[in-house]
């Protein structure tokens, strides 16, 4: 057999089935939307919009630096309505894999929701309704709060968790924290600098070059957690964060040990960052004693 | 008795002439903010009310807008904001735009259309519908224009109806921004750029897919500042959008304010406060502060805060 030969046919087959793959994909979205009285009484009130790539600026402004910084391809969104007028927009972001999608939809989280039975994960707030599956994220909002859609928007989800096959789990960071029993609407997975900003500012620019962050409440304490992707890698980047933050914040004072150094942040804050295996711990607490008994769990956890 | 009465014909002279110099800007009402304040802050449920109180806190609609002048409207109210504390109360331009008619201006141009339907959404919007029909669009057409002091931004296309009026209002809405964290006056200058120019803003010279630069994209916000200072600004903290900004949706707050103020910088720096920032973890409002555009120390800023609330 001419091996050559074979591999190219090989890399075209594989070729052809990532272009079937997208292609299906792109038109599939649209798969995903209840059609007319799907929902009962109601209906799509306008035609199916798609933005791609950099549409999404036009489509949410400023908002799309996060969702490219997790990996963006595609939105589709819909709005419906029903006689009375009420009305729903629902939308379906494709993202680059399941880890972006559960990125994106762990910024929709705001603490206070309820648990919405769709999706591999999803949440209920005031007036919309959040989950994610596969590669998918799911929002499903009213332009108003109102308590008589409620019972829509859990359908309209339903329904479309129904039609998305295939599952897959939260990055493995974030699987490790739910199976320790941290709470899940506190959990914010992040890529880049722009969710971690979104989190907690420590400087101007970059303080960390990380993999991948995930930050969360425990009592008393907010957590965040870098990943590197060795051990000496989250030292030295502790290292540099240290000199980093010495030169931003010139009236704090910095106390160095060990692979770790703390801090006091302007809201008076004790901020304690610590070098662990792969990882940098970070504490944001005003009760030390909390604090430390906290930082002992996280270490189980990713040990 | 001669060289008196000389005297005093010349004295009157200088009186009077003094008065002619100062009028017009006596009648622009630049000395009827007597208290100095720099930001006004009116707390209310009737938002329209707390908008009109507001202004005249500063000295009222005619210290910016006399009869016969032409204004410009910056609204946060396009087409793609259609969530609960994403876009302006439309109250809050409809006090503007029924002060601006009393006032007497010749004209009033949105520099950004309204969203369809916008008026729709609120009850007072048929009592003024008169005013309402008189504003109108922008043309449609953008100027370039050179930024020699930009950092990042040198040239940008700007909605050509900027540089028309006589008075630029911008009136945004006080919420959380992804992006930059935080937005509200500064940011919202943005809506009378073109598309290019603002892509320009979120990609630098050169695209890099999923490297956002919060720090560039914030200088080019400071720097399209400089182009031209808006007269006045009011912004819409009536409900915030206090996570998941600009777009939505996410938790929502209600402190129930208007504030006004002619620099868009204190604006932006008191505005940050109810997403729990300070003015200094604001790239634009630093940046913006480093060009001289307006005042970031917020403890020194004369701030009137009044409640409509019985």
């Amino acid at each position: 057999m001419n091996f050559p030969l074979m591999q190219m046919r090989c890399f075209s087959f594989i070729f052809l089935i990532s272009i079937f793959n997208s292609t299906a994909f792109a038109d599939g979205l649209k798969n995903y939307f209840p059609k007319n009285e799907e929902i009962k009484n109601w209906k799509q009130a306008d035609t199916l919009k798609i933005y791609k790539g950099d549409e999404l600026f036009t489509y949410i402004d400023g908002g799309a630096d996060v969702y490219f910084e997790y990996g963006f391809k595609q939105v589709a969104t819909v709005n419906y309505s029903n006689k009375e007028n009420d009305q729903l927009q629902v939308e379906i972001y494709e993202m680059k894999d399941s880890s972006a999608a559960y990125g994106a939809y762990s910024f929709y989280l705001n603490g206070e929701g309820k648990k919405l039975i769709a999706g591999t994960d999803g949440m209920f707030f005031d007036y919309y309704a959040v989950f994610w599956k596969s590669n998918l994220l799911v929002v499903i909002s009213a332009p108003v709060p109102n308590e008589k859609i409620i019972p829509v928007i859990e359908n309209i989800a339903g329904y479309i968790s129904t039609k998305i096959v295939n599952i897959y789990h939260p990055p493995l960071i974030v699987s490790k924290l739910l199976q320790s029993g941290i709470t899940e609407s506190s959990i914010k997975y992040f890529k880049g600098k722009v969710g971690l900003s979104n989190i907690y500012k420590f400087i101007p620019g970059n303080a960390f070059y990380f993999n991948e962050g995930v930050s969360f409440n425990m009592p008393e304490t907010k957590v965040i957690i870098f990943r590197f992707n060795s051990d000496s890698v989250s030292v030295n980047q502790l290292s540099e964060a240290l000199n980093k933050m010495k030169e931003s914040n010139k009236d704090a004072k910095f106390i160095s040990t060990d692979n770790a150094f703390d801090y006091q942040d302007f809201k008076a804050n004790q901020i304690k960052c610590l070098a662990f295996k792969n990882y940098i711990l970070v504490t944001i607490s005003k009760n030390d004693e909390i604090r430390n008994l906290n930082i002992e769990i996280v270490k189980k956890v990713l040990n | 008795m001669q060289d008196f009465n000389r005297r005093k014909f010349l004295q009157k002279s200088l009186l009077i002439g003094t008065g002619l110099i100062l009028l017009p800007k006596l009648s622009k009402g630049n000395l009827l903010n007597i208290e100095n304040i720099d930001i006004s802050v009116v707390t209310g449920n009737n938002y329209f009310e707390n908008t009109v109180k507001a202004i005249e806190q500063l000295g009222g609609i005619s210290r910016f807008a006399s009869r016969g002048t032409k204004a410009g409207l910056l609204v946060n109210f396009t087409g793609q904001w259609t969530r609960p504390s994403t876009y302006v109360n439309p109250e809050i331009v409809l006090a503007v735009l029924k002060m601006l008619n009393d006032a007497g201006v010749k004209e009033i141009t949105y520099l950004v259309p309204p969203m369809a339907g916008y008026f729709k959404k609120n009850k007072k919007s048929a009592q003024y519908e008169s005013i309402i029909n008189t504003v109108k669009s922008n043309s449609g057409e953008f100027k370039e224009i050179e930024i020699p002091k930009g950092v990042s931004l040198n040239k940008a296309l700007i909605i050509k109806d900027l540089f028309d009026c006589d008075v630029f209002i911008n009136i945004s809405i006080n919420k959380h921004h992804s992006g930059t964290l935080f937005t509200n006056s500064l940011k919202n200058y943005m809506g009378a750029t073109k598309r290019e120019t603002n892509l320009f803003f979120h990609n630098g010279p050169e695209k890099k897919e999923g490297q956002e630069d919060m720090t560039f994209l914030s200088q080019c916000i400071a720097d399209i500042n400089l182009v031209r200072k808006p007269d006045l600004c009011i912004s819409d903290a009536t409900e915030i959008l206090k996570t998941n900004g600009p777009f939505g949706p996410g938790e929502v707050i209600k402190p129930g304010k208007v504030y006004a103020s002619s620099d868009p910088v204190a604006m932006d720096s008191y505005g940050c406060t109810f997403l729990d920032y300070r003015p200094e973890d604001i790239y634009t409002t630093v940046m913006a502060n480093k060009h001289g555009i307006g005042r970031i120390d917020l403890k020194n800023l004369n701030i009137k805060e009044t409640s409509l609330i019985n």
